[in-house]
């Protein structure tokens, strides 16, 4: 199989859980396949290299550190206290639940949380997917999970926190 | 239940974001061996070669030749930051230094319209009105810049008052305002406003390119627009919103190298996590580039230098780093304003959250020093000082 067949072939299986896991960091569907697909194109770029080792990972730290960079750059940003009313109430819509849960968080809280808790990665894992320490983590995703727990107390059972 | 089971059940459109990046990625690269570096080509150049018109007039050929551009590679930073040129100088003692400097916070107002400056110095928002500058003149006075229709920068979602560091013109009579589908250029010498329609841009970044071009952008842009003010044209130019513009060129800073650890045989990974250079337009002087950057341990587990976010000062002709201020971590710690003499004046926070006070300060980078300047307890600020 030649680079190019290799690479699109590769980005045709990842493309929908990329842009799933971008969307829950950004609430934004547009916002999520931009980052995707600046992603890709950088893999692309590299491809000949990046295919014999770990593209997977490398391809989700790039679409998380371009969104750091984003949220840097935007530095404030506009969160409401109150959850949208009724969104979190209703029994059985878990996906919505968390939709909505998500999207009260800040940047940073939310990121953590898709790291830890969707990617399934360790601590030192997501500490270095985000430039940040094992200690900042560990806080922010505390806090995200106490705020998740606030907002939401229906997804309680949906959210196991680990050491 | 977990969380990550959740995802593919997300009620999403199916996405082909896949399509076609083979191609643009090879578009991309050719593009890029294009670049050819020639710090000290006019900025005229800087415009591109081809002209779309904001008054729908036809294109026309525009001069061609390589643009003036140094870009700083990243890959010397992380192997070069080490004990010799690291300054540990964001401490809680800087706080407790601000009796003696200015506070920046807007007391009494008038408009601008009615009380035009000579020179703008310093612009900020205050908490009611956060679509509406406030903008200090050289004369010590606060003016408010109330254009009709101003608004939030947005991308549609996540909203931010619309100042930006880079929004001062060159001599400081000039304000531009990026706006969600415009340009604004105020003339803070006579209150005027000229605005300059960019429909469907959302435009989050204006950086002067020269005193009649500024460089327009929207948040995830890797490249960039340059309008021209006296005509009204718009040219595409493969700058981005981490360009600097001089005298002598444009400096790019970051791009798209900002994660090229992975492969960066020359550089360990562990060595290395979350190092790089963070895309920001960078302060440019005398050969001298000041920027932000995340920078990882050297060794695996080491504290020495932290991992976290900093500034660096380097030469920008050689790369070579000649100090390194650490702020963080954690992102938004410090912010790139501009210039006091030949020292970079930079707004910093305190990382404990004990203090909620911006500091500036000059960077004294050679000597190991901050020297404040002003304090405010505005986070959305621009500087054009000194303050007179």
């Amino acid at each position: 199989m030649g680079v190019r067949e290799s690479f699109e072939e590769w980005a045709r299986a990842r493309q929908q859980r990329l842009v799933r896991v971008a969307y829950l960091m950004t609430g934004d569907f547009q916002r999520a396949e931009d980052l995707v697909q600046e992603a890709l194109i950088r893999a692309a770029q590299r491809w000949d290299t990046l295919r014999d080792g770990q593209p997977d990972a490398w391809v989700r730290t790039v679409i998380f550190r371009e969104h750091v960079s984003w949220w840097r750059r935007v530095r404030r940003e506009t969160l409401t206290d109150r959850p949208p009313e009724g969104v979190l109430s209703r029994p059985g819509e878990a996906p919505v639940m968390v939709q909505a849960a998500l999207a009260l968080l800040t940047h940073k809280q939310r990121a953590v949380l898709v790291l830890r808790y969707i990617e399934d990665l360790s601590v030192a894992e997501a500490a270095r997917v985000l430039g940040v320490t094992e200690g900042t983590v560990k806080k922010q995703a505390s806090v995200a999970l106490a705020r998740l727990r606030e907002i939401a107390p229906g997804l309680e059972e949906l959210v196991e926190e680990r050491s | 239940m977990k969380l990550s089971d959740l995802v593919d059940q997300l009620e999403l459109p199916e996405t082909e974001v896949a399509e076609g990046i083979w191609e643009a990625a090879r578009r991309r690269t050719r593009r890029r061996r294009t670049v050819a570096v020639g710090v000290g080509a006019t900025l005229v150049l800087v415009v591109g070669v081809s002209a779309l018109s904001l008054r729908g007039e036809p294109e026309r050929p525009r001069p061609a030749g390589p643009d003036p551009t140094s870009t700083v590679t990243p890959t010397r930073y992380a192997r070069e930051i080490d004990h010799s040129n690291t300054q540990r100088l964001l401490t809680p003692d800087l706080w407790a230094r601000l009796d003696a400097v200015p506070a920046l916070d807007p007391g009494a107002t008038t408009e601008l319209a009615d009380d035009p400056m000579t020179r703008g110095v310093f612009a900020t928002v205050e908490g009611d009105d956060p679509a509406v500058p406030v903008v200090l003149g050289v004369d010590g006075r606060w003016r408010r810049v109330s254009v009709p229709g101003l608004g939030l920068i947005s991308d549609g979602r996540y909203t931010s008052p619309p100042i930006r560091p880079t929004e001062f013109s060159p001599d400081g009579t000039r304000l531009a305002l990026p706006q969600p589908d415009s340009l604004v250029v105020v003339d803070l010498t006579d209150g005027s406003h000229r605005t300059y329609p960019m429909p469907g841009r959302f435009l989050s970044f204006a950086i002067w390119v020269d005193v009649s071009h500024v460089l327009v952008a929207s948040e995830a842009d890797t490249t960039g627009t340059v309008v021209d003010l006296d005509t009204r044209d718009a040219y595409p130019s493969r700058f981005g919103p981490n360009t600097a513009f001089t005298d002598d060129g444009a400096l790019t800073w970051g791009g798209d190298r900002l994660l090229d650890w992975d492969s960066r045989p020359d550089v360990p990974t562990p060595a290395n996590n979350g190092g790089g250079l963070n895309p920001y337009p960078p302060l440019v002087r005398d050969g001298i580039a000041v920027g932000d950057m995340a920078v990882g341990s050297r060794e695996l587990g080491s504290e020495d230098p932290p991992l976290g976010d900093g500034v660096v000062a380097v030469d920008a002709t050689t790369g070579d780093v000649l100090a390194y201020l650490p702020t963080g971590p954690g992102p938004g710690l410090a912010v790139l304003l501009g210039w006091q003499g030949d020292l970079p004046v930079l707004g910093l926070l305190d990382r404990t959250g004990e203090h909620s006070t911006m500091v500036i300060a000059a960077w004294d980078y050679r000597a190991g020093r901050l020297e404040p300047l002003a304090q405010t307890s505005g986070r959305v600020v621009a500087w054009n000082g000194p303050l007179g």
